[in-house]
Order: C-alpha cells, then structure tokens, then sequence
C-alpha cells in the first residue's frame, strides 16, 4: 500500500506514524455508484440493514441524528423510501473502533478517509458521525468545504484584520447546524441572529471548545469532509474582480479550521508531550482535484482509511434492499443481465443502481 | 390507372434519374434479413427451435443481413414505445438530452408512487401501481382516441369528417399531445420530468388535460356524424 503504518492506534497507546508514499492516482470516473446499503454485523460480518434514523414513528422513539446526510442522492433516497438505512461497511467500522479505543490522554489522532469517487467516502463519514454523536461526543462537522470556497454570496471584509474576509451566511447556517447537533452541550451560542457577526461568533465557538477539551469535560470529533479544499484555490472574488486567495478567507476562523490557519491548530495540537486534547480528525480527500502538497504536509501525519468499491456481497445485499424496498420495478432488473451481465462481473462486482438506460 | 409497384418504381427511379431517390424507401435489396437482436433466440439450444426458428438460423448462413439502426437495442430494458417517445421529444437531433429527460421523467413517475406506496396503510398499498413503465403504457393507451377528424373538401366547403385511425396514428396523437401539452400549457420554469411525470400519472387516472381533450374530439366526431359518408376509403 501507499501508506506504511507502523501500528494502529488500539490499546498500544503508540501514536501510528505514517510516511507519506507517492499519493495515488485517481483512475478514471466511474459511472454513477449506488447508495451503500449492505451491512456487515460486527460479530459474523454478514451484510445486514441497520436503519441510521427512521421517520418519527410513535413505537420507536429514538431520537433522530441532526447530522446532515451528505449528497443529493441520498437524501432523495431517504425521502422515496421512507427511511435511511446505511450500509455499514468495513472502513467505517474500523474507524469507529478506533475511535472508541482511543486514548484520550495523547495528542489528537488525524484519520484520512480516501478512495475514488463514488466509493462511498461521504457515507461512510455519515455514519461515524453518527455513532459517535450516539456515544455523547461533542460534533464538530463540516458538512462541505467546497461550499465555503465556492460561490459564496456575501463576501464581506472583516471587522478584525484588513487583509481577511467573511462569509456571513455560510457562518450563520454553520452555527445553525452546530447548535442543532449540540444541543445538550451548549448553554449558549450568541451571534445566530445577528448574521453581521456570525465568523466572529464561530470564532469565539471554537475558542470555547478549545479551552474546554484542555479539561478533558467532552470528547470532540472535528469532521472536515472534502478537506482538500482547504489547500486548493478558491473560486471567490472580490468585487474589484480581484481572486481570493486561500489565506484570505475567514476572520472568524483563526482558530484555523480554515485555509492556511489550519497548519496552525494542527501544530497547536502537536505539541508537546502528554495531552492537549482529546480532539479527533476525521478527514477526507478525495481524490482530485488538487492533493497539494501543502496540504498533506500540514495533515501529516496521519491514518489513512482506504474505501474501496462494492464486494460483490455487498452489491448482492444492496440489490436485495432496493428489492424489498421496491425501488427496482422492472420485471428484468432480476436476472443476471439485469444486474449488469458481464460488465459487473469484469468489473470486480461493482455495485451499480440500473443504469440511466434502463431505469426502474 | 394501377399504379406501379413500389419496388419496380425505384428500379426505374434509378436507372433514369441517379439523383431523385425516394428518401423513405429502403435502399435495401429484398435478399436483404432483419438483425435478430434477441439474445435468448441464440442462447437455445439447437434442438428447442421452432421450424420456422430453424429455417431463419439457416437462411442467415446465406443472406446477407442488414446494417442494424442505432436505436435498435439488445438490452432487456429496451422499450419500442419508450425509444418513440423519447424520438418524439428529441429536439435538433439531440438524443443524449432527450433519453436522459425520458428516464429522468421515469424515475419521477417512480419517485412520486413509491411516497404514496410507502405512506399508504396497508389494504390500500396493492392498489398503487409503482411500476413506471406500466404507469407510461397504460396513461398513452388512456390517451389514444378511439376516431378521429379528416378534412374533405366538397362544393368549395370544408368538412371535419369522422374517420378511423390506425393503430401507429393514435400512438402518434397520444403521444404528440402529451408532449405539446408539457411544453405549452405550463409554467415556463418547471423541468420537463416533472411535467411530463404529472401529466403521466394524470393520464394513467383517466384524469386531466389530455383525456378531456380525447373526449372533446370523440364529441366533435359524434356531433359530425351527418358526413361519414363523405369518406371513401
């Protein structure tokens, strides 16, 4: 593999050291990949459905996950069937044994979770999130990284350093969304409804969050997903025309999850011996654009999480919930060639939904 | 005067005048097979064929077969009134367009069944029908009128005379004013999926625009009966 790791983070203690190899290239965009659905049960590692969050149902009171699922696709999905099923998968799973077992007296571990488009990367970091926010840990999410270098509505400049920008809506709604999944933490959040001076307030929010885990009161989970764009251009001008470069974005955001400021918290973190504080990076990259390699010396090091395409057991038990669901209507969706003939078999059983051609 | 076959015209088309060919006549000489695209046919084994299955197999030994068209497709979810559909909504010969809006309209018809299936109790989920293929067959055939309306000419006035129509024009009728309703008679920002997904589901309930418009041309025709007669074919 790429990446040679020494040992994994399980009751050793030892921090994994990783020595970066040359990063993979990224073969060819497959056609579209369906939602992941098969689960594998921790004890017989047979594929099984495990419902995420169900529609509010009066026999099963459980309380739904606020953790925003990431694609179009699969929210549509949730919103056809009725429910939201994940298919529990290997990396996701080792990830959160990982986590549980993780000693919270050293230095925050980083994991990178990476693989080829489609693969389920997004999901997967879905579902750790959940587990996690079931366990009682304080969520630090990013839903989309893209989003905040891209397409930004409002770009206004700072109140605090001449040089830097805000991004007062994307700020606002990112409050919004911390303060739903972290309801029973949070005593208060100032700076939802003034949206003037939402990046401050998110400032201020991860100081706080800083100085608490110092004392050890929660576990936190930071989960960037599609952290590459951090590293790479922004899309944002100003309104002179002029680009924004990636150390200008976000006054609020000195506490460097963003841009260049994350090399920052991260060196921060790695001080010193004998704990600063149990945070935990999940992170993605997927593959392109742009792994620069500024990036990946400040994420250095770290545990890759590789996730590879459908097993054909897993794409067989994936194929057997659109069943049962009845999302594949087509009489001939049943027999081999229905399911791809030859062409999923060359290519390693990847799980594909009936392709645009033959729909239903 | 008879007038000639068809076959010997092109014959004599082409020896006098090399460059006015009939466009729609087939070039084809008659030696000239179908392509068999079913798979199933040549998966059986020798011994399961038909007589006429086997003397096709053995006619292929010798004649020529000719060239198959694009649209003709051995997939098992191929569909000829879906591919005529999608033909018939393809605009400047932009077929990637027009099948991605067909299967995309298909997926919205399924979408929107399977919300109400799923919702439904459980005595009413038989009767909502999920499949979108079925849904499509069923609303065109809804939609195709039973007679229609023929212009003839007598004593300088123009009458609407009620004729009968084959079976290939109600297609094409159902199918024309399912498309010129979605294009015409809605707001201008809805996408095309999502009007032709309504008006489908519409038509498969006997409800809606397209079936009123069926049944004002029945009427029409009704009300016209005095001219049947006019008609001599």
């Amino acid at each position: 593999s790429q990446f040679q790791i020494q040992t994994l983070a399980s009751n050793s203690g030892r921090r994994p050291l990783c020595r970066p190899g040359p990063i993979p290239q990224c073969p060819k965009p497959q056609s579209q990949s369906p939602i992941p659905n098969p689960q594998s049960r921790i004890p017989d590692r047979r594929p099984d459905k495990r419902p995420v969050s169900q529609s509010p149902n009066p026999h099963n009171p459980k309380p739904q996950s606020p953790i925003p699922i990431p694609n179009p696709q699969s929210q549509s999905q949730i919103q056809t069937l009725g429910e939201a099923r994940v298919l529990v998968r290997r990396p996701a799973l080792e990830l959160l044994s990982l986590l549980k077992g993780s000693d919270f007296t050293r230095p925050a571990v980083r994991y990178l979770i990476y693989g080829e488009r489609g693969t389920g990367k997004s999901l997967s970091l879905s579902h750790v999130l959940h587990g996690c926010w079931r366990q009682g840990w304080l969520i630090l999410h990013v839903p989309d990284a893209h989003a905040w270098v891209r397409s930004c509505r409002e770009l206004l400049p700072s109140s605090h350093r001449r040089e830097r920008l805000e991004q007062p809506l994307q700020a606002s709604a990112w409050l919004r969304a911390f303060k739903s999944c972290n309801e029973r933490f949070l005593t208060e959040v100032r700076g939802l409804s003034r949206v003037r001076s939402a990046s401050d307030a998110v400032g201020v929010v991860l100081r706080e969050l800083r100085q608490q885990c110092q004392r050890g009161s929660f576990r936190l989970l930071v989960a960037v997903d599609g952290v590459n764009a951090l590293w790479g251009r922004t899309a944002l001008r100003r309104d002179d025309g002029t680009p924004v470069r990636k150390g200008q974005l976000g006054t609020g955001w000195d506490l460097g999850v963003f841009c260049v400021d994350f090399g920052c918290i991260l060196a921060v973190f790695w001080v010193g011996f004998g704990c600063i504080f149990a945070v935990f990076w999940v992170v993605f990259w997927p593959y392109p654009p742009d792994p620069s390699q500024e990036g990946f010396d400040a994420l250095d090091p770290f545990v890759p999480i590789a996730v590879p395409n459908y097993s054909p057991r897993e794409f067989e038990s994936c194929y057997s919930y659109y069943l049962e669901r009845r999302w594949l209507q087509h009489p001939n969706g049943q027999c081999w060639e229905g399911k791809g003939g030859e062409g999923r078999e060359g290519r390693g059983g990847r799980g594909r939904r009936e392709g645009r051609g033959g729909e239903a | 005067m008879a007038a000639p076959s068809a076959v010997g015209l092109s014959r004599r088309l082409r020896a006098w005048l090399p460059r006015i060919m009939p466009v729609r006549w087939s070039r084809y000489d008659p030696s000239y097979l179908e392509p068999e695209v079913n798979k199933e046919l040549y998966q059986k084994p020798p011994e399961k064929l038909t007589e006429e299955e086997r003397e096709q197999m053995e006619l292929k030994a010798v004649r020529p077969i000719k060239a198959a068209p694009p649209t003709l497709s051995s997939s098992v979810f191929s569909d000829p009134m879906v591919s005529k559909f999608t033909n018939m909504m393809m605009k400047n010969g932009n077929k990637v367009l027009a099948r991605s809006l067909m299967s995309q309209t298909l997926e919205a018809i399924k979408r929107k069944q399977l919300e109400k299936y799923h919702k439904a109790p459980e005595n009413e989920k038989e009767a909502i029908e999920c499949n979108p293929y079925v849904i499509f067959h069923q609303a065109l055939k809804n939609c195709q009128p039973i007679i229609g309306l023929s212009s003839i000419t007598r004593g300088g006035k123009t009458y609407q005379v009620p004729v009968p129509l084959t079976d290939n024009r109600k297609r094409f009728l159902a199918m024309k004013w399912l498309i010129t309703e979605c294009r015409e008679n809605k707001h201008r920002r809805t996408m095309m999926p999502e009007k032709l997904s309504q008006e489908l589901l519409l038509a498969f309930n006997n409800e809606g625009p397209i079936i009123k418009k069926k049944h004002v041309l029945h009427k029409m025709a009704e009300a016209n009966r005095a001219y049947a007669h006019f008609r001599w074919w």
